[in-house]
């Protein structure tokens, strides 16, 4: 155990991400073959050039065991590039990602629900998503079963499911596994009040016991009480690496307040 | 090349993907999945009635043509046409899990044999009637179902790539099926083609693609050439589709 704690690691070697956003022009194989044959010069402006957007700019980082990072910045600063990157989901464009250990990313916990399967149906569905085998799908059911308090609602498909149902379901099954780096996109708040206290005590186990967790959250309190480490993004470059305190100030100085 | 080996390693996922796209269609309709025999065995009676008659053919004989054609038609003209969309159609999972890109294309071709083995059923029933039996040469149709999924592979990594970025692809991809399927065997018989016509089965890759699983389900073993063909055909999509996969792979997610 001892050996894979020390393995788990993620390193950013000036990994860019450059990509570009084509009009509807560009998106058409026609167009670029007529482009081609009429020489390019009179349609050039109609079927449209890509836009480059640098999403991330040669971005040197290494995460250790033990790192748990607050990510800040403003819209669009990068910071759902950076964690998709960081999931292994975006590979750079440029340089090199290298991600040690099991990563699970939290981006969005309703992602690949199917609203016309059954609660334990789904449980199968998102169990394998997040890399278990059958048999481990059914292995956590109790678990949820118990954590979610659904009862017979288990059975019956997730449309005849309250909205505050369906994030417990889906919440319960994010939180099952142990991963050893940690993903996610702002913390979600849970259903009424009892519920909120149970399901922060799991998320609290979750994190605590996962090896390197990153979280983007517009919420400072958030992050004071995860983290031990900020990193504050602005178009694609980290401008402030270090302490939570001292890079929740940057960025409220420097960078909310700035332009 | 490694996307694709974690893409077989990782395959509860397609699986699972594909069941539960099944079960979403079907759930709450009285046959379920078995739309798909149901809605076959209604096309095949009717071509057969309309065309038989047209191509002077014995009724119950060339219904049991169209039984095996049909079925390997769909399959094969249906992995084309869904090969552009693997990679659009999965484009939420695609940007929330890190899954392989290949695992898309895995789920486009079971999907697909998943529906030919709901048509091919019919044959069952058909070849009772009729009184036919392919007997020992059923048996060169193992080899021509993996052909059908590595023909699946190789579509589904070029034509996904490509068409994720290119969005008149898919539309280009089925225009080209289309046409594909009058000029190849598939609702009349190879023999009913006059002579000064043969070309256009002999140098249609679709036509080599339909008879080696055709040819062993009607009880005659394929013919070598058109295993030639096929080889060939299937050679070459790999020789282009794995260097334009491994290239553009990364670009997916940022295109889609």
């Amino acid at each position: 155990m001892s050996d894979r704690t020390r393995d788990v690691s993620i390193t950013l070697d000036r990994a860019t991400i450059d990509f570009q956003l084509f009009s509807d022009g560009g998106r058409s194989l026609k167009s670029h073959v007529m482009r081609r044959t009429v020489g390019g010069r009179i349609n050039a402006d109609k079927t449209g050039h890509a836009v480059s957007v640098k999403a991330l700019n040669a971005v040197t980082l290494t995460l250790t065991p033990g790192a748990k990072i607050g990510l800040v910045g403003r819209n669009g600063a990068g910071k759902t590039t950076l964690l998709r990157a960081l999931s292994g989901i975006y590979e750079p464009t440029d340089g090199k990602i290298t991600i040690n250990g099991s990563c699970a990313s939290m981006t969005d916990m309703m992602m690949g629900m199917d609203a016309d399967a059954s609660g334990r149906e789904n449980i199968r569905l998102r169990g394998v998503f997040l890399g278990l085998t059958f048999a481990e799908t059914r292995a956590i059911e109790p678990d949820i079963e118990e954590f979610t308090e659904l009862g017979e609602f288990l059975d019956l498909p997730l449309r005849t499911y309250s909205s505050g149902m369906m994030l417990r379901l889906a919440f319960a099954i994010s939180t099952c596994i142990r991963p050893d780096i940690l993903i996610m996109d702002e913390v979600i708040g849970v259903g009424d009040q009892a519920f909120f206290a149970k399901a922060q005590k799991r998320l609290q186990e979750m994190i605590h016991e996962t090896k390197i967790f990153v979280v983007a959250s517009h919420d400072n309190e958030i992050i004071r009480r995860f983290c031990n480490r900020v990193l504050v993004l602005d178009a694609g470059n980290i401008a402030f690496d270090g302490d939570v305190e001292d890079g929740l100030a940057f960025f409220d100085t420097r960078i909310r307040n700035a332009s | 090349m490694n996307d694709v080996v974690r893409g077989i390693v990782g395959w509860r996922v397609w699986y699972m993907l594909t069941a539960a796209e099944i079960n979403k269609r079907y759930r709450r309709s009285v046959f379920g999945q078995f739309w798909y025999t149901l809605s076959m065995a209604l096309t095949v009676l009717g071509i057969g009635f309309v065309y038989g008659g047209l191509f002077n053919q014995p009724y119950l004989d060339f219904v049991a043509y169209l039984t095996v054609t049909f079925p390997l038609w769909y399959l094969i003209s249906n992995m084309m046409n869904d090969s552009a969309q693997s990679f659009i159609n999965s484009e939420a999972q695609l940007k929330h899990y890190a899954f392989p890109c290949s695992t898309f294309v895995f789920q486009m071709i079971l999907r697909n044999l998943f529906i030919f083995a709901h048509n091919i059923v019919l044959i069952v029933p058909v070849f009772l009637i009729a009184r036919k039996w392919p007997g020992l040469p059923v048996l060169a149709f193992v080899p021509a179902l993996v052909a059908y999924v590595l023909t699946g592979v190789w579509l589904g990594l070029l034509f996904g790539t490509i068409g994720t970025r290119f969005r008149d692809v898919p539309q280009i991809i089925s225009s080209v099926t289309s046409l594909a399927f009058f000029v190849t065997p598939v609702m009349f018989r190879p023999i009913s083609m006059p002579e000064r016509l043969q070309f256009v089965i002999d140098h249609n890759p679709f036509a080599a693609l339909l008879a080696i699983g055709r040819d062993p389900l009607l009880g005659h073993w394929p013919r070598a050439s058109d295993w030639f063909v096929v080889g060939l055909i299937t050679v070459l999509g790999f020789a282009v589709a794995l260097p334009v996969f491994g290239r553009y792979r990364r670009f997916i997610r940022y295109w889609l």
